[in-house]
Parts: C-alpha cells; structure tokens; sequence
C-alpha cells in the first residue's frame, strides 16, 4: 500500500514541477503542490502480548497469593481504583495497607454504608470526599481480600513499566533532496559540456592549425548551439512540437489536480493517532464516529466520547507514542482533553469554563455536493476503509482517496449494491417490467450507476 | 382552446397592451445590467487603464487564482464538547410546538437542525387546525434571526441589565395605584394566572371576571368586538363561536375573508376544503358579498361585489327572505339574495353565514339568521368557544380615557402595539402614565414612547401554553436558547410577581392543577406532561352546557341601526393581506417579497379600484415595469394617509376602494419603509372600531414615479389556453370526462384523411426516459379545488431551498427567484362555463387550429371575474424542452422522473429557461448573498440571517438557473431512510416543502410508480390534466379540473355577473 501512496505521490510531484514549468512558459505562474515531506514511519513496536507473557514469567516464582489478588483486583475493583495514588471513581490504593486497619477495610468493602451508617468518622470522611456516592458492597471473602491487599502492596514489577517502545524510524530521501541531487547533476553535465566544448575548440583549432586553414567554426558554447540548431531545423522543430503539446496535455493534466488535496495530512491540536485507537485497540470506527450510520456527516466526536474512556485511561503509565514521526507523551496529550473539559482528573469535576477543540478538518468536499455517509455505510455496507484508507495504520490522519467527481462514479460503476434482505430494494424490482429486469438485473450484477448513481441530482442539490 | 371560458393574469393581458405583448416575446424583459458592474459609462471613459496594464493585471490575476486554488485551505471543526443525546449532526430534529401572536394560531411542528430552528409546519396531530397555517406562520422563524431584534431591555431608551430593570420596575408598580394592563388576546392559562396573581393584590379578582376597574384590558389589532357584544346582547355569553365548515353545505360571507384573514382561518380552511370536493355525495357551495376582492371571494362560487355600507341591508334582506320578521331596506341584489337565501333555506342546520363588519348590530342580524337556520349547535358551537379574539372596543376606548384624565398611572403593554395601530389618541394619553412598560422583541412605536422596554424572547425561544377554544390545549416549547438578552414577557412577569421560578415550571404547575385533573388518558402527570409535550396538542372533552341557546338579540333595533349606515360615492375597506396580516409580517423580508394572492404585488400596500372607476377618473390602470401608478391621498374621518398608489383591481365593488393595513414598518436594515401605515384610516366610533367608511381621494402629484413590483405579467405563459381546466357541478356529477376534461387531440393525415389522434400518440422522441416501469416515478397531484392561493407553500418553498430575497426593485423587473408561485387567473365567462368540449369543437372548425374570438365581445369582464389559483413550479416533464437545449447538459432528467439541475455544471446561457413552457426557471443575476445591492434587504448576507438556511441545500451563485427540484434532498432523505429501514417508501412519508405546508392538502406528491399512492389515485382521477399537455412534454405534476358548484345553464352564470 505505502508503495502505491508514494509512487502516485512521486508522479504527482513531478506532474506538478513539470506543469509549474508549462505554466511559466504561458506567462504566468505555476502552481506549487502540496509538497510537504512525506514521512515514512515504519514501527516495531513490540506486542503487548509478548511482554504480559514475559510478565508473568517473572513474577510466577511461588507468590501465588499476589497472581490470585492481581486477578481478583482486575475483576472486581480496576473499573473505580487504581493501584498507584490517582483517583479514579474511587480513590487510588497505593499504600492502602498501611493507611488503614485491616479489619477496617474488611467491613468498608463488604458493606460500606453499614460503616458509615456506624458513624465511623473515617468513613463517613471518604463518603463526603466522594460526593456521597457509596461504594456498592462487593461480594468477596476474606481470604479474597487479603490477596487483594497483598497484590497492591507489592505488585509485580514489570506492572509499572514505563517501557517505551523500541521504534526504527526510517525518513525516506524527500523530495528536496531529488531537487539538489537533479541541480548537482545539471550543473555537473553542464560543466562536462563546457570542457567538451573547450577541447572540442582547441582540438579543432591545432587541426586547423596543422592543415594551415583559418577556424572559423563556432567557438563559444553557445555560438556551436546556434550552429546545430541551424543546421539541424527539422528536427528542433520537432523537438519544439513535441515540447510544446507535451507541456499543454500536462498543463491539462495538472489542472485536473488543482483543489485535488489527496494525501492532505494536517497536525491535529491534539495529537489523535487513529492507529493506537483504530489499529492497536481495534476500537471499531463506529464507536467514535456513530453519526456515519444515521447522518450524512461521520462527525467528528464530542469530547465526552472521548471521556467514555480516557476517564479511566489518563496517560499517567508515561507511556509514549509517535505521531508524524515525532514522539510524544500520552499523559500530554490526555491532559489536553481535559483542558478543553476545564475536567479536573482529582476531584473529577467538571468547570465552567470548557473550550472547543478545532480540529482541522482533513476532507473537504465543495459545498455543491451532498455527500451522506450513513448512504454508504448503512444502506450500502460500505467498509470506512474503502474510501478513508487504511485508517487504522495512520497516525496521522491523512486524505487517502482524491474525493475527485471521477473517483466517485468509478466506484459508482462498480460497486454492487447491497440488495440482498432489503425490503425497499424487493419493492423497487417487483415494480420492474421484465424487459428492464433483463435490462438491469440480466448480468447479475446491479451496480450503483444503474439505480441513478450517476445522476446529477444524486449529489449535487 | 379547449375551454370557451377566457383566463387572463390581468389587465394587460386582457386589453392587449403593448408590454404585455413584448413580455410575452421575452423570457427576459431586461438585458444583462452591465453598466451596474461596470459603474457608469463616463468614469469608465476616463479610466487610465491601458490594454498593457489589463492584460498584467490578467496574468497576475489568473496566477493568483491557480496558486490559491493549490493552497490547501484549512477548515476548522468544532464537535460538541458535550454532545446532547437527541442531537445527531445532520439529522433534523421535529418539536411541536405553538404558534400564537394574537391575530394567528396553530399548533406548529419545528423543524431544526444542530439546535437551529429552520422551518416551521403544522402539527396535524391537532384536531382544531388539522395541520394547517399560514404564510405569516410559515415564515416567521426568519423573525427569529433578525438583527433588528431588541438585544437588551431598555430604560428611558438607554440598554441596561434585567437586575436594574427589574428592581425599578418592581418600585414603580409596588407604588400604582391604578395598575392596567393591556393585551392582545391573552390564550395561555398560565399567563392568565400570572397576570391574576400580579394584580390580586389591587383588585382581589379574576383579570376577566371583574367588571368594573378591569385591570386587563384585551385589545385586538384588529377587532371582533361586534360580534363579542352581538352575541352578549343576543346569547348572554361574550365570546367568538367555533365554526364547522366541515358541515356547511351552504355558507354566505358577507365581507368575512374567512379564508384569509377573519378570525380563526386555520381552523376553518382544511374542513372548507374538505366539503369542496365534487366526487364526495355533496359539495358545499359557498355566496360571498363583498367590497374588496379577498382570498375568499377569489374561491367562492357566486361572488357579488357590494360597497360596505350595504353589508347590513343585504344580511337583513336574507333574514327575510328565510322567514325572519324585519323591515329590510331595498337592494340592488335582490336576486342574489334570493338565490343565497334559497340555499340557506333547503340546508337548515347545516349552513353557516357569516359577516366581516364590525358592527354589532349587523353581526346581531348575522345571529339572527344563523338562529333561523337552527345552525347554533350544528355548525355553529358557542360552548366550544374561541378564546382567540377578546377585546372589547369599549373598554379600550374607556382605558384611553381613563389614562387622558391621569387615572392609569401604570400600564404594562403586551403582545401589541398601539401606538403604531391606535395612532396620535394612544401616544397622547401614553404620557400621561407615570409608569410605562413594553413587552416587545422588536422596537416599536410603542416601545419606543415606554419608559421601560423588557425585551422578550421570539415565540421559538419561549414556553408557551394555549387554550384556543374550550377543550383544546396546546403547549409551546422553546428549539433555541434564547439568542440575545431577553427574556419572555411571562417570565417577566412572574419576577415582577415574586416568583422566581421559571416560567416552564410555572405552565407544569398550572397543567397539573387545572388540565390534568380533568383528562382521564394519563395515570400520571409526568406522563401525561411528556405526551403533551411531545405531541403539542390536548384535548379534553366539553360537556356541552344543558341549557339551550336562547335568541334574545333585538332584530328590530339592529336593522333601523343598520339604516341609519351612510354610504359615500367611495367607500374604503380596510384589508389585511396573507403576507402582512394585522402587521406581523411588516418587517419579514421572505414575507413582503411574497406576491399578494390577488394582486400578486409585492412589497407595498397600495389603494386598489375597479378598472373602470380609475379610467373614469384618468388613473394610469396598466402596471409594467417602467409604469408609474398615480399617487393619491387617502381621507377618512378627517385622517389622511399620504401617497399611496392606487392599482386596478377587477372584482373590486364599483365606487369601492380597499387598502391592507399593517404596512409601514421597516424591513431589514433597508432605511426605507415599506408601504404605508393604514391604521389613522381606521375610524373609532362609539358603537366601536371601523374598518370601513367613506373616503375621499386626492391626487398628488410626485416628481419621483411610483413603480410597483408586480407579478402578475411576469413569466407569461404565451398564448396557451390550455392551462387551467374549469367546469361546474353538474356537467361534472354527469359523469362524463370528455364533457369536462376531453383528452388533448391533434389534426394528423392518414391515408389521405384527416384524423383527429392523441396527443400522446405523437412522439418526436426516439427513446423515451424509462419512468414508468422502473423504481421511482416522483410526482404530484394539485387539486385546483382544494388550493385557495394562500401562498403558504410559497414561504415554505423559500425557507426550504435557501430562495434569495431580491427586494422590490428587481422584483419590478421580473427577476423574482421563487421557485414555485401561484399563478392567479381571472376567468371571464362570455360563453357557458359549462359546455367546454362542444366550444371546442365550434372553435376547432371555425378556425382549424385555435379560438378567434375578440376580447371586446366579453361583457366588461373585469367586473366580477372568477378567479382560478394555480400553483406552478417545474412540471418535471419527462419530455423536457429545456434539456435538449442545455449546451453543457447542466439539466439532465433522471430515472425517477426528476428534471435535475447541476448547478455547478450551469454556465449560464438561459436556453433552458427560454425553452421552458411553464416559465419556471429563474436565473440568479446577481449574487444575492454577496453583492452590496441586497445587504440590506437579503436575511442571509448577515451571520444572524445565515442561520435560517437549509443546510441540505446548496446556496446559488451568479450566473447559474435554478429551479424546482421538487425537493430532492427531502426525497433523498425519505428514500434512504426507507433502505436503512429495509422497507419500502410509505406513501406520505416523502412530503415536498410546499405539500407539507399546503393547509388544504391541495398538493399531494408521491410516488406516481406506487400503484396504492395518493399521487397516483390522483393522477388516474377522471379530473387529471396536465397543463399544455398538447405540447407532449410528459410533465410528471397533474392538475385536477376545478369544479365549482354552479349549474352550467347561463341563469346562475348571468347573475354572477351581473
């Protein structure tokens, strides 16, 4: 796939220095593409499986009772606690063992409002801290707590890691690069011909020199140019035809580019790689971006979609990720939704002074065309992939299709539609007369041109 | 040609005047307005730019362009912070609601998108209006996005903050002695409640059961009050009484534009059109007498054009001739009466007549005849009353005395606007109140003479509650936070009153006490609070009271009362029109560009007279472009109304003249006001206000010419008879189609002989657009029976496709952008309306192509025309002259019978529009939403205005044709929500923007390819034609022969005439 992206990249690019060249010979200015660095990130991250395996590997000498607690903890306390210091719904049990009395902690977990109802002063202090909302009585045996306890008094070690990952990054020559390695060569060549020339003159002269005749022959470089050309007029005219048709078929073709932004890839406020979400997370598409079902538009997630998770998943493990090529922390990048919230992760408030993110939106298609998304996602099964790439190994979120009117009845011609099951699709056949059957339906494939997808108003209201 | 009846859109046409013929040959009256771009051609002269310096500035140009074009722009994109559940960006939202301003009611249905209210129809969920409404309805969430509104409330003219205001206010009204407050009819319990609770310490009663030292005062802009006193004198119950149209055989209005403007239309409208269906076992048929031509005397069956002075004596003249005992004075309309009263007679029980005047002796003989009829309990209803129209003449006349004589040392005036409608009486008595408070959203006259203003909220940012008529609730919700510093009269209130609580608690709490205990639908009140809400209308059930209604009125009285009425050599009436109403459509741009369903004119109030009576006076009586109207001074009672133009209208009673009220406010932020205020015209007498009277002209003499913008000869259909198709009752009970609606045949030789063949066997077309057999067929079905021309669709269409404002100048010249219009035709008879296809015979052999006839041999014809109203938009003709000729086929038909334009594609040639046969292409030849010419005029050149655009549809630029397109994004939708779903469309769930709002549901649209739709039934209706289908452009939009309810001998056609 990268290889596809960069050979289209790199026929564009030259398109364009070429068409920029064609334009300047129409006295006027070329255009300047899109030319931004492309990046190419190949990561090796290791898999997460690998080091939970090794994880475990470690830790499995004979503390049973920690492996039983962690287990336990996973299954019935991480969705409010964390085993470090930070709130989460409840408190954070860092240092819980020493903080409080076991027996103490017995009764709160079991029944805390039993606890609080005593008039425990201890208890009924957390109870306030939080808001008055109670933690709900957990089902759990003694022997099961004191294996809880014990796995976040000493949990095991590679729990906290802050691992970063091992990445290979590898930047591919940039275009600018080509440039200074084509002006070099240029300038080198021209050199070359300089000195040929030279020896070619001086050559010609101890011949003249020798024979006794007089050089009369061209001498400076550019008066031996003038004299080929003179002396070879058919074939300059030609050369200048076919530069000339040549330049105005690419003018034409680097038209057709102008206001095409495939491979548009802004930097986002914040830093959203969709392929820790999409790809490493396999969180489904629909999940954040759910209007693509019912709407036209996919839209872009409200913040407290964003929050569904990131309540929980704040960053603070210091892990790392890249983006653009570039490495930044997780934690950061969180916090910026908080922010934006005016959320504060300790007391788990929300302020009053919130502000919206702008995004910067990366497909912008003209305002004379109506576009739906939940057309193709949900009446015509469409996959996301099938027009926004492969999102799910993107970072950097980027224009994979060139959302061209021609790209869009190619698909249209070929792309069948999703008939099978729907009750809307049977009505409309059984309306048809069984000339148009033959018609539409004889080669068995009813594609979108044929139901009008290629009619204006379609699109364009 | 194939009807003998003549249809002519006016004067021009029927005189032949040499405009309307060059109209006609043009599709575009006007060249294109270079010299506007261009500046003025001396400047331009003297311009010192040389062709050098053009063609640089062309290069730099042209590179410019292309490297910006490269440059990727960068778009931002705001999500939701916090997402609210029932929003989906892209998806509308409906939210019912209630539409109330004191003159128009009716349970509305909003329509928003991402929290912006973008259009607004009727909730057909309520029993009482059964979705209908009106234009001022329709458009009136554009008022929501004015810029003009009040941002802040105001004290002595200066903004300030609600805490100020509310603590002075509060001082000042603790310290009245004399606290009055004066309303437009108050329907809201709650707020009826709020205003008890204000005032209970002053007075210890209820705001309306007080008789004396009334503290509220009800006032109606304009006026019922003689009916309110009539039927007090006559019932012994001041009220409105609801009106079953639905089961009136017979109905005489005498001077009631009952399907315009008198009282509750949107109750009346859709049951009227129900009983004017002619394949139902009986059709209603339906006398009006009147002065001006109204909306209702456009639809009615036998018009008589009276002067208003006669009102009474005619109204006296039928009770007796049903039977009643009075001393009717003579006539001249003995016959009609007759005629009327006979039809009165053989429906007892089942007619209704009615009366706009505001007199209360003719409305006593009004009561009286409705008596004789034994209508009261059938269909008339005094039990269920309207509560929509309260105010008594008297008390208001009676508080601008009290407030004269320094007695009223506070009022709080709400919901209206007195100064503007009551005049110099209201101002002068103003300053003599101490404390002065103005409920407004907009400034106003009176806000402007108050000492406080609290601004209020627009009705879509406002809780609201309505008891329209006994029995019947409705609640109103806000779909927008409010957009500005106000807050809602109520609300205000309530402050004032000490209660903090919001106004939205408040209507819970008065719904829990009063409404809820008395339905039995709902265990719970929640439950019963979300349904009314979610579905915007209650209904409880009336015991209806057990005493019968007794008679009391003196007739006797009432008629030497009605003697003693002074006619004059011209006599005015004042009007109010579908777009401006009683004032409330003054300042809304979408409105005034409105054509005026019988004049078609738009942007101007203006004095209309019979044809004849402004030849006899030497009045310019031709409208054009460049015509100028003659200007002249209207007197009544001594008060004048300067400069107003005056314009023919046929119909209009002989030594009549009428004016619409509600005009000369400002629109937008032109500086210019439109039309002019008619309200000094309205005469207070003792036995209350008048709306008519005797007036004298004078003419004025103006250096600046008076141009009108009319629609009326714009986009002339050339010469084609064969558009509208009439015929009458009993020709059509016959039974036989080709009698009334013969199919459309042409010569045509066949071995050597000359045949009459269809038309649709004649086919210049190779292939034909695979509609019928295949998927979709959209179409519609307009009944010419059920459509009044109230223009409703026509707001609808502008606030659903993003149609541009063009203000009155460009509406002169024929450039108006409304995709679909109402074409209105006045038919003058001059052979029986009745025997179309044997004329048509007669004409097709007297001339083998066509009818001859002279205009001349029509008796005075603009007498009394009937009139026909024809909604025309793109016919989506399946054989379409404009496709063929698009050079860049920008216009191409689709398979679902759609007629699509790309705009995009346009290049802006006009072929298509020249080619068009039903002159329904509009071009855009300015950019509307840019250019400096419309800023002040055009809602959506401001971000405020911009708001109320359709987002599904695409804003036009310069230079590019528009037209219908049947509302595609709407059919889109409906079709992709019927694939989601998995099932087919169901008929009626696709409704166009004009079908949706059509309160008669004269446009029916669908699926002409559903053999179960409506759309078809209609287009397989013996009734179906399509209009010029000679010319074989296949449209996809039928048209249903309008019936009226006449006999086609010439004795009842020759009284209408008469």
């Amino acid at each position: 796939m990268n290889k596809i992206t960069t050979y289209k990249e790199k026929s564009n690019q030259f398109k364009s220095i070429f068409f920029f060249l064609s334009f300047l010979l129409f006295q006027s200015v070329g255009i300047a593409q899109n030319e931004e660095a492309t990046v190419d990130t190949t990561q090796k991250v290791e898999t997460e499986q690998a080091k939970e395996a090794e994880t475990i590997e470690a830790t499995a000498g004979g503390e049973d009772l920690i492996l039983q607690g962690e287990k336990l903890f996973k299954a019935n306390c991480k969705a409010c606690h964390s085993i470090g210091d930070n709130k989460v719904v409840g408190p954070g049990l860092k240092g819980i063992n020493e903080k409080r009395e076991k027996e103490w902690l017995i009764k709160w977990i079991t029944n805390s409002g039993e606890l609080i109802a005593s008039g425990d002063a201890d208890a009924q202090a957390i109870f306030d801290e939080y808001n008055n909302v109670p933690m709900p009585p957990q089902a759990v045996s003694v022997e099961d707590i004191d294996a809880i306890l014990a796995y976040i008094k000493t949990p095991p070690v590679s729990q906290q890691d802050v691992a970063t990952p091992t990445e290979e990054v590898t930047v591919e020559e940039d275009s600018s690069t080509m440039l200074y390695v084509l002006i070099g060569l240029i300038i080198i060549l021209g050199g070359l011909l300089f000195f040929i020339n030279k020896s070619r003159v001086s050559i010609a002269k101890q011949v003249a020199a020798k024979e006794g005749t007089p050089f009369n022959g061209p001498i400076s470089l550019l008066d031996a140019l003038k004299f080929t050309i003179s002396n070879n007029k058919g074939f300059v005219a030609a050369v200048v035809i076919v530069l000339f048709f040549g330049g105005l078929v690419d003018l034409m073709d680097g038209a057709f580019t102008i206001g095409v932004h495939q491979g548009y890839k802004p930097e986002q406020p914040i830093k959203f790689s969709h392929k820790i979400h999409a790809g490493d997370d396999k969180i489904d598409c629909n999940y954040c971006h759910s209007s693509a079902r019912h709407s036209k538009t996919s839209g872009i997630p409200s913040l407290n979609v964003c929050m569904n998770c990131h309540k929980f998943i704040d960053g603070s493990h210091g892990k790392t990720f890249v983006y653009n090529g570039e490495e930044y922390s997780m934690e950061e990048e969180i916090q910026k939704i908080y922010k934006h919230l005016d959320y504060d992760p300790k007391t788990q408030k929300y302020g009053d002074n919130p502000t919206p993110v702008k995004w910067i939106k990366v497909h912008n298609l003209p305002d004379h065309v109506y576009y739906s998304h939940s057309q193709h996602v949900t009446a015509g099964k469409q996959k996301c992939q099938t027009c926004h790439g492969p999102v799910e190994e993107m970072d950097v979120l980027e224009q994979y299709s060139p959302l061209t009117m021609k790209w869009c009845i190619e698909c249209h011609q070929e792309t069948k539609v999703a008939t099978e099951g729907n009750g809307y699709y049977e009505d409309m056949h059984s309306r048809m007369t069984d000339e148009y059957k033959e018609k539409v339906l004889g080669d068995g494939k009813l594609t979108v041109d044929e139901i009008g997808g290629w009619e204006c108003a379609k699109c364009h209201y | 040609m194939a009807n003998s009846t003549k249809y002519w859109k006016g004067l021009e046409q029927l005189n032949e005047t040499t405009e309307f013929q060059e109209l006609s040959k043009n599709e575009f009256p006007e060249h294109l307005p270079v010299d506007e771009f261009l500046g003025d051609k001396e400047s331009l002269e003297d311009a010192s730019t040389t062709r050098r310096d053009f063609l640089k500035f062309l290069g730099f140009g042209v590179a410019a362009a292309s490297l910006a074009a490269c440059e990727a722009p960068v778009t931002k994109a705001i999500p939701y912070l916090n997402k609210p559940e029932e929003i989906t960006p892209g998806k509308a939202n409906y939210y019912a609601s209630t539409y109330y301003d004191g003159h128009d009611y009716a349970p509305i249905l909003v329509k928003t998108r991402e929290g912006r209210p973008i259009h607004i129809t009727g909730n057909t969920e309520s029993t009482l209006t059964k979705g209908a409404i009106n234009a001022r309805i329709n458009a009136s969430v554009l008022s929501l996005y004015d810029g003009n509104r009040l941002k802040a409330p105001l004290m002595n003219g200066k903004e300030t903050d609600w805490k100020t205001l509310d603590a002075a206010v509060v001082k000042e009204l603790k310290s009245a002695k004399n606290l009055k407050v004066l309303s437009s009819s108050i329907i809201s319990p709650s707020a009826k409640s709020i205003i008890n609770g204000l005032i209970t310490q002053e007075t210890k009663g209820d705001v309306e059961e007080t008789n004396n030292n009334e503290v509220l005062v009800s006032y109606d802009a304009i006026s019922y009050s003689g009916i309110l006193t009539a039927n007090e004198e006559s019932f012994g119950k001041r009220a409105i009484p609801t009106y079953n149209f639905e089961k009136a055989k017979t109905i005489v209005s005498v001077g009631a534009d009952f399907m315009g403007n008198w009282l509750d239309t949107q109750m009346y409208i859709n049951d009227y059109a129900q009983t004017r269906k002619p394949e139902n076992d009986w059709m209603s048929k339906h006398f009006q007498f009147e002065a001006n031509m109204s909306l209702t005397g456009t639809n009615t069956d036998v018009r008589t054009p009276v002067k208003p002075s006669e009102y009474g004596a005619i109204l006296a003249g039928i009770y007796k001739a049903i039977g009643g005992s009075i001393s009717a004075p003579k006539t001249a309309y003995d016959k009609q009466i007759a005629a009327a009263a006979k039809a009165l007679k053989a429906n007892k029980g089942e007619s209704i007549v009615v009366c706009g005047s505001n007199d209360k002796n003719v409305q006593t003989i009004v009561n009286a005849i409705n008596n004789q009829l034994g209508n009261y309990g059938k269909t008339i209803d005094l039990d269920r009353h309207s509560n929509t129209k309260k105010g008594v003449d008297s008390k208001v006349q009676e508080l601008i005395k009290a407030m004269n004589a320094g007695e009223v040392d506070a009022l709080i005036i709400n919901g209206v606007d007195p100064v503007f409608t009551l005049g110099d009486d209201f101002k002068k008595a103003l300053t003599k109140v101490k404390t002065t408070v103005c409920f407004a959203t907009k400034m106003n006259d009176t806000a402007a003479a108050c000492k406080y203003v609290a601004a209020t909220n627009h009705q879509l940012e406002s809780w609201s509650d309505a008891n329209p008529v006994e029995g019947h609730y409705s609640l109103g919700q806000p779909t927008i936070s409010p957009l500005f510093n106000t807050r809602q009269a109520e609300e205000s209130l309530l402050k004032w009153s000490g209660n903090d609580a919001p106004y939205s608690d408040y209507i819970k709490t008065i719904w829990e006490r009063d409404i809820f205990s008395r339905q039995s639908s709902s265990l719970f009140f929640n439950d019963f609070w979300n349904k009314s809400l979610h579905d915007g209308v209650v209904e409880i059930p009336v015991t209806p009271s057990e005493t019968p209604l007794t008679f009391n009125g003196d007739v006797a009285k009432a008629a030497s009362a009605i003697t003693k009425i002074k006619g004059g050599a011209i006599e005015i009436e004042l009007t109010q029109n579908m777009a401006v109403g009683a004032g409330s459509g003054a300042d809304n741009p979408w409105l005034q560009e409105m054509p005026d369903p019988v004049t078609k004119i738009t942007w101007d109030n203006y004095v209309s007279m019979h044809p004849a009576d402004m030849e006899a006076k030497g009045y310019n009586t031709k409208f054009g472009q460049e015509e100028a109207m003659n200007v002249v001074n209207v007197t009544v009672n001594g008060k004048t109304v300067e400069n107003l133009p005056i314009i023919p209208q046929p119909g209009q009673a002989k030594g009549t003249i009428g004016l619409a009220l509600g005009y000369g406010k400002q629109v937008g932020n032109q500086k210019e006001i439109v039309g002019k205020n008619a309200y000094p015209l309205v005469t207070s007498t003792e036995g209350g206000f008048s709306y008519s009277g005797v007036a004298t002209l004078t003419d004025v003499e103006t250096d600046e010419p008076c141009k009108i913008a009319c629609t009326q000869v714009h986009q002339t259909i050339m010469g084609r008879d064969a558009i509208i198709r009439e015929t009458t009752l009993d020709i059509f009970k016959k039974g036989n189609k080709e009698e009334y609606n013969p199919a459309h045949t042409l010569l045509a030789h066949e071995n050597g002989e000359t045949v009459n063949k269809l038309t649709k066997e004649f086919n210049i077309w190779q292939k034909d657009q695979p509609v019928e057999n295949i998927g979709h067929r959209w179409g519609m079905s307009i009944d010419l029976n059920a459509c009044t021309g109230c223009s409703a669709c026509v707001t609808s269409c502008i606030a659903e496709n993003n149609v541009p404002v063009i203000g009155k100048d460009e509406v002169r010249r024929a450039r108006i952008m409304h995709w679909m219009r109402i074409d209105r035709y006045y038919a003058s008879n001059f052979q029986d309306p009745g025997d179309i296809a044997g004329t048509l015979d007669k004409t097709k052999k007297a001339t083998g192509k066509g009818t001859t006839f002279s205009y001349q041999e029509m008796e005075t014809p603009a007498d009394n025309p009937m009139v026909v109203h024809q909604p025309m938009m793109c016919q989506h003709c399946n054989h379409a002259g404009c496709e063929t000729v698009c050079p860049v086929a920008a216009t191409t038909h689709s398979n679902e019978g759609l007629n699509m334009m790309a705009y995009n594609r346009c290049i802006g040639t006009r072929y298509c529009a020249n080619n068009c046969a039903y002159k329904v292409r509009r071009f855009n030849w300015y950019n509307y939403i840019a250019y400096k010419k419309f800023t002040d005029i055009n809602p959506s050149q401001d971000d405020l205005g911009r708001m109320v655009l359709n987002p599904d549809v695409v804003v036009r630029a310069r230079g590019v044709m528009e037209k219908c397109s049947m509302c595609v994004q709407r059919i889109q939708e409906g079709k992709l929500d019927a694939k989601k779903a998995g099932s087919k469309v169901v008929d009626g769930a696709i409704q166009t923007a004009c079908s949706s709002a059509c309160p008669t549901n004269a446009i029916t649209f669908g699926d002409l390819n559903d053999k179960e739709s409506a759309v078809r039934a209609g287009m397989e209706n013996d009734r179906a034609y399509r209009v010029i289908e000679e010319k074989g452009q296949e449209p996809n939009i039928y048209y249903q022969t309008k019936v009226r309810n006449l006999k086609s001998s010439k004795a009842e056609s020759g009284s209408h005439h008469s």
